[in-house]
């Protein structure tokens, strides 16, 4: 399993890149979706997610919609407009990250 | 032979709501938080019951609050949710009070402050200072009683529109009589640091400037905190974070 310290600059990025691939999740989705993706290597907690869900809902990257599920309620989160926009800056940047980490771990390949 | 499946278990009304009250217990989160938490709560507990037949759901909810965290990452999540609430409050309210720096108001405040120093520059006594203060003070005092509290005791008190002519008069009366006050402390200023000024008399005016500004600016805030403010947004909050009184209090 990866090592939350690495993970948690990449949470953001993580959050906005599946919220870019549906058009709408729930917290408990977004942390299966990531756990059947990386094979469980990553573990989203909810304690690391719903406080990065909340930051940017409060930033306005993300809308949200409360629907009632048989007897309970649930929260569904969107990307807005300036959320679409940002995604594709994170992915950038997230991109130049991991080719920066590439050159330093594999320097032959420089 | 046909293979019999067993019924998939769902928690019951009652099961939410005992689940949903150990959720308000452990976190003391609104109703925001709480539905959140509820669901992933209730998704998890549901799936180990149906994994494990013979599990209670006191023994399935403890399990599942151990697995998610327990109470340290609940308050984490209500923690993280009051500090978004304060920082929209906060917007808001610098929002507000950017309104106040515009180049009229500025300026009005100044004259008015400059004015009142004036008179107490001339008056020749102490004592003759302080009747003026204190006569100035009380027509104030009397002005702005008149003008709010005798709609209170008429029962007939109103949040006020912060685009009245009436609110901003009775804001200009409440700062009328602070700057009165404030015009005491330039002249001990200027008093004590005479030799300072000597030869750079163009100096006083702007120190004075600022200090009133900052200091008007800094009463607007506390103004804004304790009285019309909380009412002007309290719709557009509860829109945007529901039973946020549960969280924060300003």
């Amino acid at each position: 399993m990866v090592d939350p310290k690495l993970l948690r600059g990449s949470l953001e990025t993580i959050v906005l890149k599946l919220l870019d691939d549906h058009d709408e999740m729930y917290g408990y989705e977004i942390t299966q979706k990531v756990k059947a993706l990386t094979a469980d290597q990553i573990q989203l907690t909810e304690g690391a997610l719903y406080p990065i869900l909340h930051k940017l809902e409060g930033q306005g990257i993300l809308s949200t919609r409360i629907a009632s599920i048989g007897n309970r309620k649930r929260k569904y989160y969107s990307l807005t407009d300036e959320g679409n926009e940002r995604v594709t800056e994170k992915l950038s940047d997230f991109e130049v990250f991991v080719q920066s980490m590439q050159l330093i771990l594999n320097p032959k390949m420089g | 032979m046909m293979e019999h499946k067993p019924k998939r278990r769902y928690l019951t009304d009652h099961g939410m709501e005992l689940l949903d009250t150990f959720i308000y217990n452990k976190s003391g989160g609104g109703y925001d938080v709480r539905i959140e938490i509820l669901d992933h709560y209730v998704i998890e507990i549901e799936q180990l019951l149906n994994e494990n037949p013979k599990m209670t759901f006191i023994i399935a909810r403890n399990e599942v609050h151990k697995k998610l965290g327990e109470t340290r990452a609940l308050k984490k999540i209500v923690k993280a949710k009051q500090k978004q609430i304060r920082k929209y409050w906060n917007k808001k309210v610098n929002h507000f009070l950017i309104g106040y720096l515009k180049w009229p108001k500025m300026v009005m405040t100044l004259l008015l402050f400059f004015f009142f120093f004036s008179i107490i520059s001339v008056i020749p006594s102490q004592r003759h200072t302080m009747l003026v203060m204190l006569s100035l003070q009380s027509l104030v005092a009397s002005a702005s009683y008149l003008v709010q509290y005798r709609s209170i005791k008429a029962s007939s008190f109103k949040i006020a529109d912060p685009k009245s002519t009436l609110y901003s008069f009775e804001c200009f009366m409440e700062s009328a009589g602070t700057l009165f006050v404030m015009a005491l402390a330039p002249m001990h200023i200027q008093y004590l640091l005479a030799e300072y000024f000597e030869g750079r008399a163009w100096l006083f005016p702007i120190i004075i400037s600022i200090g009133v500004l900052s200091c008007t600016y800094l009463s607007l805030k506390a103004h804004a905190f304790h009285t019309e403010f909380r009412y002007w947004i309290k719709d557009e909050l509860e829109a945007k974070y529901p039973d946020y009184l549960k969280l924060v209090r300003f």
